[in-house]
This record gives C-alpha cells, structure tokens and sequence, in this order.
C-alpha cells in the first residue's frame, strides 16, 4: 500500500494524465487508478471530486454534463491546453525524482 | 424492510447539512455512490450492504466539505459576497448610527424615567427610547460584524476601503435622513455636506471595486493541497 502523503502528491499528475487519454467521469477515473496501481492507491473516493473541481477552478480541465450509455446523467472531464502543458511540467519532475533514485541505487551496488 | 430511496435521501440530507452544495457537487457523489451501490450489488451484495459499503466508499460529510472548502470561490461569486457584506453593513451602520441620534436627542434625567414610570412612558417614552436604541445599536453592530466575517478572505486594504465606504454611504443617508447631523458636523449647509459625502463615497466605492476585481483575479494562495484521501 502506498504512503498517503505519495497518493496525495501523484493525485493531479495522475488525474491529468488519465484525462489525456480522453475524457472520463469520477467513477471510471477511481476504478481505473485501482486497477492501474494493482489496488496499491486507495483513495476514498468521494476525495476524488475537490480534487477534480480544484484542476477545473485551475483551469487545468473542462467539464460537462452527459449521459451514459444507459440513460444515466454523467459529469465528463477532459484536459484542457493548460492541462497538457501541466501534465508536461509533472511528468518531468516526477522523472527527475525518479533519475535521482535510480542513480543512488545504481551507486549503491557499484 | 430496507427502503433504499429513503437511505439515499437521508445520506444527501446529512451531506447536505454539514454544507456540501446542491446541485455541484451533491449531484455528482449521489451518482458515485449509486454506481457503487451497484457494482457492490453484482458481486452479490444485498441492497442494504451495498448502499452501506457504497456511502462509506465515498466519505464522510465533514471532511468532503473540508476538502471541497479549501477550493476557491469564483470570481462573480466573490463579486456578489461583496456585495451582500456590503448591503448588510450598510444596513448595520444606518441602524447603528439611528440608534446613536436617537439616544443623544433623548432626555434621560431620573426625572423623565424614573418620574414618570408608567406603561405609557414605557411604550413610547424615553425609557422605551433607551431600550430600543441601545437594542438597535447591539443588532446593527452585530449586522457590521457579521458583514466583516464574511470577509475573511478580502485583503487588508480591501477591508479598510469598504469599511470607510460602509461609514461614508451610511452618513449621507443620515444626513438625508437626521437634518441635524450636518449641523452636527459643522457643516452648516446640508446641501455641501451631501456633497462632501457623495466625494467620498464617489472615491471609496471606486477604490473598494477596483481591490475587490484585483482580489479576485489574482492568483489565490495555494493552500494545503487538495488530498484524494483522508
């Protein structure tokens, strides 16, 4: 199980990152981060919508009202140009975070 | 026997109670736990466990407010909360500044009060004067302090202009209202009187808009990040 301050900090970078992919609602977003980290990020889900509302007060992602497949209404989010270029800026952080540890670990067993 | 329609109104009635909005975001979590609920329910759930798991899953109310708080107001939303903490202000310093004019012209000797003691003077006597005018000076400073509250984000200065916009508006109605008060203030024409006034409130509303609009478009301070999990 990941540490909850980690599920804090990838929280947006992950949610962009999802909506990159295109658009999708709360519940899939929740379903598909579970299945993703292997049920690893546990995230209460109703946690997920301040989440989603403060990417959109941002300006980071867009939303709309839909219907499913059955007839059920549904709020769609999608990434928005700033998203894109925010989701960039995370991915690079997030690599340099990664490089530095990758490179501790490889002197480690030098 | 399980009422599941009665479980979901009950669970919106206490989201609804510790401040959670309708229709956003109330709308979307109902959604959420519905779909849950339903998910729980093909695994094999009874209806009554699966809205249990279901409400649990999505959180309790308090702490999705506290999250949900940390999210900045919008702009025309921040535009309007002004505005209403302005009128009530207002509304708060006129009946605060009545109470005052009408506790200064009142003759409160033991001779008017205590001499006269009867339900008349009571009803309508300076007695009666004291005790509405000190009531209505307790409720329109309460009417200012509650203006005040709803400021709390507002800057500094934001707070100084509205307030001295509040007293400046508040006193060309008095002077309108109580033709004394210029007279009061040495200003023995009440037509440059309401002049002078109409300046500062020409200047201080100018000054209180422009704040506010600054206030609201720059960027707000990041507070804590908002956590997906509590």
């Amino acid at each position: 199980m990941l540490k909850r301050e980690l599920v804090a900090a990838s929280a947006e970078p992950l949610i962009l990152a999802l909506l990159a992919r295109g658009e999708s609602y709360g519940y899939a977003i929740i379903q598909d981060i579970k299945a993703r980290s292997d049920n690893q990020m546990q995230w209460t889900d109703g946690m997920l919508y301040p989440v989603l509302h403060r990417l959109e007060h941002k300006g980071l992602i867009k939303a709309r009202w839909g219907e499913s497949e059955t007839g059920r209404k549904r709020k769609y989010y999608s990434l928005k140009k700033d998203g894109h270029k925010a989701l960039a800026k995370h991915e690079e952080q997030w690599s340099l975070v990664s490089a530095v540890l990758a490179g501790l670990r490889k002197e480690k067993y030098v | 026997m399980f009422n599941l329609e009665q479980a979901i109104e009950d669970w919106r009635q206490k989201m609804l109670a510790t401040g959670i909005e309708t229709p956003v975001p109330l709308e979307e979590l109902e959604l959420h736990l519905r779909e849950e609920m339903e998910r729980q329910m093909r695994s094999g759930l009874s209806e009554e466990k699966a809205f249990e798991m279901a409400a649990k899953r999505v959180g309790e109310a308090q702490i999705l407010e506290a999250e949900f708080k940390k999210i900045p107001a919008k702009p025309q939303k921040k535009l309007f909360q002004i505005f209403c903490a302005m009128s009530v202000g207002l509304v708060g310093w006129l009946i605060c500044l009545h109470a005052l004019v009408q506790l200064i012209d009142t003759d409160f000797s033991f001779a008017t009060i205590g001499g006269s003691f009867s339900l008349e003077n009571l009803l309508v006597g300076p007695l009666a004067n004291l005790i509405m005018g000190l009531g209505s000076f307790v409720f329109g400073a309460w009417l200012i302090w509650r203006a005040g509250r709803s400021l709390k984000s507002m800057t500094f200065i934001a707070k100084i202009v509205l307030g001295a916009s509040v007293i400046a508006f508040g006193l060309i109605l008095m002077t309108f209202l109580v033709p004394n008060l210029a007279k009061i203030a040495h200003l023995a024409n009440p037509s440059r009187a309401i002049l002078l006034f109409g300046v500062i409130v020409a200047v201080t509303f100018l000054g209180v808009l422009l704040t506010a609009l600054i206030n609201c478009f720059k960027p707000s301070k990041d507070r804590s990040p908002t956590s997906p999990v509590n």
